[in-house]
């Protein structure tokens, strides 16, 4: 929704500022984002993995372009103002590919975006064998992100996946480095321990994120532990995904084996609340207003 | 000035200041009409922010005078009258009179070189565009000059109570075309009274200065007026 006072940017900083920590919550589609809105989520996230897997059916290895995350970001954008931190991962290629993402994303409403030091042939971020690229190459793509904004106020987050192959002092290394080049934010990948945090937060002096995903390598820590070491924002990128896919599965299994979903009805959202999210009355009544003249 | 204007990355700044600064430029600029209302709800939404930040961002605007708040009634934006805008100038002409005479005083050798400096750029900025120095660079100017009396209670008035009001008044009003150059050799007598530590002369120069562009847009307004009538 394009909105003339303030950017997606402007409001993503002033929610990081105002909820501590941020909690940001991953959408894998329109719906969810109306859903995440509805419930007083303040951000809102797209996951490469969850591109890849809920939009493409493929898994997270780099396969994914810029234009299928894009393809799910407008149909976000045009349905909440809540702002919008987007993955894209390596940036998908060099300087001047990573300047038009960026560009892409400020256009199709995105508040931020974070992009990693992995090689371009990435892996998930909680899986083993991940490779990176040099701090200098990391911090080249960050110059060349920073440079593409067209909105000051547009956050280019840096992500590093150091920890697991370089360890944590090269790690936070690195971080520094990317604020140096201009990294408004710092997100690193796949923590351990508590701890860490405190150490990242000590050192780049700008917000820190922390990836809260389920099954990973990061325990489930709280908002509030999160808080007690400084973290600034708190990522849930597919936790509803991960519920919805379980459902969806016990759906399919028990109509298969029971020719019959009464046993599941429960589970489902009626069809009154699937209306409510989407204003559908409110669709309903502009149409007959619009309409009431020409009926017979 | 470059710090009151620039638009710093809210992170590094609290919440209202950050609403608070954008609201200021939206009113300055016309984006948020003068004379129209302020809704609370509607900005909350528009900035994703709750109430109690915007409130206070509400209560700066207040007291820079871009706002009006009636009990009961709500918030709006200012409205511009003819009239408001002389009252304006006769208040900077006696202002910014004494602003000149202390900045004559008080101003060390080094700031009176940048005012130089700035002076030289605005005359760069006439050449290729003269909307820029209509707009900002003449109140760079001003600015500096009432930096350089050394008067904290002086420096608030201008930069609380008028600063953004003028600012809204040029930006919508624009200055008389034909009073640019003008001004601009003014600007430079002035800074030459300054350098030569003469206080009663940079008091007159400067008074005279805002006189002669208060003039020029009643002027104006006169004229304007007649034609619509």
């Amino acid at each position: 929704m394009s909105n003339k006072l303030v950017s997606p940017g402007t409001r993503f900083r002033l929610a990081v500022e105002e909820e501590k920590p941020l909690q940001v919550v991953g959408a894998i589609n329109a719906y969810h984002a109306r859903l995440a809105d509805a419930t007083g989520f303040r951000s809102l996230y797209i996951s490469g993995g969850g591109v890849a897997a809920g939009s493409c059916g493929i898994p997270d290895l780099g396969i994914t372009t810029l234009e299928d995350v894009l393809i799910d970001l407008r149909r976000i954008t045009d349905v909440t103002d809540l702002p919008v931190l987007v993955d894209i991962d390596t940036g998908w290629g060099g300087a001047f590919n990573i300047a038009r993402t960026i560009r892409s994303m400020i256009k199709a409403g995105a508040a931020a975006v974070h992009i990693e030091d992995q090689v371009q042939q990435k892996r998930c971020g909680h899986r083993p064998n991940k490779a990176i690229v040099s701090q200098v190459e990391m911090v080249d793509r960050i110059k060349a992100a920073v440079d593409a904004k067209t909105d000051p106020e547009f956050v280019i987050m840096a992500r590093t996946d150091a920890l697991a192959i370089e360890g944590l002092d090269a790690a936070i290394d690195r971080a520094c480095a990317c604020v140096e080049a201009g990294a408004d934010m710092i997100f690193p990948e796949a923590m351990t321990e508590l701890a860490m945090y405190q150490k990242f937060v000590d050192a780049v002096g700008v917000p820190v994120l922390a990836n809260i995903t389920e099954f990973g390598s990061t325990p489930l820590f709280t908002t509030e532990e999160l808080a007690s070491v400084g973290v600034s924002l708190a990522l849930y990128p597919l936790s509803a995904f991960r519920a919805m896919n379980a459902a969806a599965l016990k759906v399919y299994s028990t109509l298969r084996e029971e020719g019959t979903q009464k046993n599941v009805v429960d589970l489902m959202q009626s069809r009154a609340e699937l209306y409510d999210y989407l204003a559908y009355h409110d669709y309903e009544q502009k149409l007959d207003k619009l309409f009431s003249g020409d009926k017979p | 000035m470059s710090e009151i204007l620039e638009n710093k990355p809210a992170v590094f700044s609290t919440i209202a200041d950050t609403v608070c600064s954008k609201l200021q430029n939206a009113i300055v600029e016309g984006i948020i009409p003068a004379g129209s209302k302020i809704s609370e709800p509607a900005l909350a939404i528009e900035f994703g922010i709750s109430r109690g930040p915007l409130r206070e961002a509400l209560s700066r605007l207040e007291a820079c005078n871009l706002i009006e708040r009636t009990p009961n009634v709500g918030a709006r934006v200012v409205s511009l009258t003819p009239q408001h805008l002389v009252e304006i100038y006769l208040i900077r002409e006696s202002l910014e009179g004494l602003a000149a005479r202390m900045a004559a005083e008080n101003m060390s050798d080094k700031e009176i070189n940048e005012l130089d400096e700035l002076l030289e750029k605005h005359q760069q900025q006439i050449k290729q565009d003269q909307s820029y120095y209509q707009k900002e660079g003449d109140m760079d100017f001003h600015f500096q000059i009432v930096k350089g009396s050394k008067n904290s209670h002086l420096i608030d008035m201008f930069s609380n109570d008028l600063y953004h009001l003028i600012r809204l008044y040029r930006y919508q009003f624009g200055m008389v075309s034909n009073r640019v150059q003008r001004a601009f050799i003014e600007h430079g007598h002035i800074v030459d009274a300054i350098r030569q530590r003469d206080g009663e002369l940079a008091q007159f120069l400067m008074s005279r200065h805002i006189s002669s562009s208060r003039k020029n847009v009643e002027k104006m307004l006169d004229e304007h007026l007649t034609i619509t009538d």
